[in-house]
């Protein structure tokens, strides 16, 4: 009785699994929700909330935003895989450590993106969003969320086991993903000023497939070399 | 059988184990004893694939076992102290997620009899945090059932017995049994030999390394 | 050709001979390229005296992103054909690295003071330096922040190879983003061209900073060898002693 499952669905229950630990009420697609709204209520009183200032900045409260609420949570469950010995089970699967990476990501990028793409009516209202921007808005934070899932789940490679980890990961990641915030914004600034976001749009869709390809292969370096310490 | 031939195996700047040479018979319980720090639990991660070889190669009959890891580790399971469970999840979920990862089909009904065989089935609803430490080792250990549905050749295990009550090392002793009926082979580290009911041979690094 | 270099006295012996040679090249193009900087080459119509930073500046810049790519070199060697030298020689050039960066950080900041009143301005290469300095400040904190020194060293070569990959895209955005925001071009730093006078003490300098951090370098690792040896003779005499009463 030996049935074997494909490569597909074994990718498919690793991803069902992430949900299963971090997504399994409605409890946590509100924390998620409630935890952007009030980064962006921090923000807003920091600035004033006039609506020319706004208007100017909102882009840039989302993508921070959106990065505060993937990569801490991405750091924490790798290093809680990696403490409880999941990780060290996973060299006996049949599938590479790469996929099994390239699934945590697309599954956090899930997780985040899903509860803020529901809740994409409350925040066009709080920031006052351009309706017209709305559809370059909702693919960029697809294409820009996933890069940082990704990039994210390097730099939680990178700190596995080292001391004060959780300080170190922000200043190993954010300067790997000011190229994302750049893009990001930049959709929405041309939209804005009535010119042709493609060419941002572009760089971003590159940048992500540059890093939908090398991720999972450094990671899973950095993370056979953690689990033989 | 195992063969380790000039095995060499470093932890950092330690060297553990150094043109090492040992022979593991199969159908039998190996018990891997020594001093803590001897190389008990480096022994085991490195047969299971964790860390490398420095120099060496270990071979099952006539297959070296690192050739093709994918295949090597499909063929055995490893469990130590870590568990290897998520906390957030239920004892059930842990198993059912564990066999998907190991890309086993079983059914609810398999998962059930494995938790069964470790008298887990009561518990099968607990969140692993809610666990005692007893319980998390049987919740881990009734993954060896499933070797009996998938080929499994080899158990690796690391001091599997620490946590357990007397009437669990009995149930885990029966899987032993059971176990090497069907041409399974068990390599083993601990420190107490007395609770074991089934003969085994000694592997004692303190004298074997020297 | 590397192999033959790792060896420990062979590199000691080699690094004896040129490392006068090196001082000497650098301080002869230090002294000459400051007196061509500071005294033979044209005021700037409009910066007067205060362009001459440029000499230290755009050195600096130039010389900081030469060494991280040296860096992240050195971490593939040391990753790929594991040659232990190449670990000492990548710990050893990223705080030059990051002293560099930090240089043309002040640097700039001195220069843009007298030009646009203010001590600071984000604009490209002033913002992609500070990016620089902070990817030199992770791989020296990350290869800090482990127990055993190896694990550090692996992790942060990791981390030097993927912010090679990233620079350049980084370099790229920010020259984007400045260029999205500010679509009137201000006084380059630089000058609108470079006057031939310009150029010697220029390329003067650069070789000068080039030479003084190989100098360091090799200095450094001198240093890492030592400490390595006194490690190595450390933990023989611990091993002895266990023998004897063990």
């Amino acid at each position: 009785m030996s049935l074997q499952s494909s490569f597909i669905q074994i990718f498919i229950s690793h991803i069902k699994r992430e949900f299963l630990i971090n997504f399994r009420s409605l409890v946590d697609v509100i924390s998620i929700i409630s935890f952007m709204i009030l980064i962006v209520t921090l923000f807003v009183l920091g600035i004033g909330p006039f609506e020319e200032k706004l208007a100017l900045i909102s882009n840039a409260i989302f993508w921070i935003g959106l990065i505060l609420a993937i990569i801490p949570s991405l750091e924490k469950t790798l290093q809680r895989d990696y403490d409880n010995g999941w990780l060290d089970q996973t060299i006996t699967s049949p599938t590479p450590m790469e996929l099994i990476l390239l699934s945590k990501s697309l599954a956090y990028w899930l997780i985040v993106i899903i509860p803020l793409l529901i809740s994409l009516p409350l925040f066009i209202v709080l920031l006052n969003i351009n309706l017209k921007l709305i559809p370059w808005l909702l693919i960029s934070i697809l294409v820009g969320g996933l890069s940082i899932s990704l990039i994210g789940i390097i730099g939680s490679a990178l700190t596995l086991g080292a001391k004060r980890g959780n300080i170190l990961l922000p200043i190993l990641i954010i300067p790997l993903i000011i190229p994302i915030l750049i893009f990001g914004v930049g959709i929405s600034e041309a939209v804005r000023i009535n010119e042709s976001p493609l060419g941002n749009l572009f760089l971003l869709i590159g940048f992500t497939l540059i890093y939908l390809v090398i991720s999972p292969f450094i990671s899973a370096f950095l993370i056979r070399i953690a689990i033989s310490r | 059988m195992l063969y380790l031939q000039d095995v060499t195996i470093n932890r950092g700047s330690k060297i553990v184990f150094y043109n090492w040479n040992a022979k593991i018979e199969n159908s039998k319980v190996t018990i891997i004893s020594g001093k803590n720090g001897v190389g008990k639990s480096t022994l085991l991660r490195a047969i299971a694939g964790m860390i490398p070889l420095e120099k060496g190669i270990v071979k099952n009959y006539n297959n070296e076992i690192f050739k093709d890891r994918i295949k090597w580790g499909q063929n055995l399971i490893y469990i130590d102290s870590k568990n290897g469970l998520s906390k957030d999840l239920t004892v059930f979920e842990n198993l059912k997620t564990w066999s998907e990862m190991r890309g086993w089909k079983t059914s609810d009904d398999d998962l059930q009899k494995a938790l069964d065989n470790l008298e887990m089935l009561n518990h099968k609803n607990l969140y692993v945090s809610q666990c005692s430490e007893g319980l998390k080792k049987r919740a881990a250990l009734s993954r060896l059932y499933l070797s009996f549905l998938f080929d499994v050749e080899f158990w690796l295990l690391d001091e599997p017995t620490n946590e357990l009550d007397k009437k669990s090392i009995i149930l885990f002793n029966k899987l032993v049994q059971r176990f090497l009926e069907n041409k399974g082979t068990v390599l083993l580290a601990c420190h107490e030999l007395k609770l074991f009911d089934f003969s085994y041979e000694l592997l004692n690094l303190d004298l074997l390394k020297k | 050709m590397f192999d033959w270099l790792a060896n420990p006295n062979r590199f000691n012996r080699i690094t004896e001979k040129i490392q006068p040679c090196i001082l000497f090249i650098t301080i002869i193009t230090l002294i000459s390229g400051l007196y061509f900087g500071l005294f033979d080459s044209p005021k700037d119509y409009q910066q007067g005296d205060a362009v001459r930073i440029m000499y230290v500046h755009v050195p600096s810049a130039w010389l900081a992103s030469f060494l991280y790519f040296s860096l992240a070199i050195s971490c593939v060697f040391y990753l790929v054909w594991k040659h232990p030298l190449a670990d000492l020689v990548s710990s050893s050039i990223a705080p030059i690295g990051a002293l560099f960066s930090a240089l043309t950080l002040v640097t700039g900041s001195l220069w843009g003071k007298p030009m646009w009143g203010t001590w600071w301005v984000w604009d490209a290469r002033l913002t992609s330096m500070l990016v620089l300095f902070f990817f030199y400040l992770g791989y020296i904190l990350l290869s800090n922040a482990f127990e055993r020194k190896i694990d550090g060293s692996k992790t942060a070569s990791v981390l030097a190879i993927v912010g090679l990959i990233n620079l350049p895209i980084v370099k790229f955005s920010v020259d984007w983003w400045h260029t999205l925001h500010q679509p009137a071009s201000i006084i380059k730093i630089g000058g609108p061209s470079i006057d031939d006078k310009m150029l010697l003490p220029l390329i003067l300098m650069i070789f000068a900073l080039s030479f003084f951090s190989l100098y360091l370098i090799v200095l450094n690792v001198k240093t890492k060898l030592i400490e390595k040896k006194c490690e190595a003779l450390l933990l023989k005499s611990n091993l002895e002693e266990i023998s004897k009463t063990g």
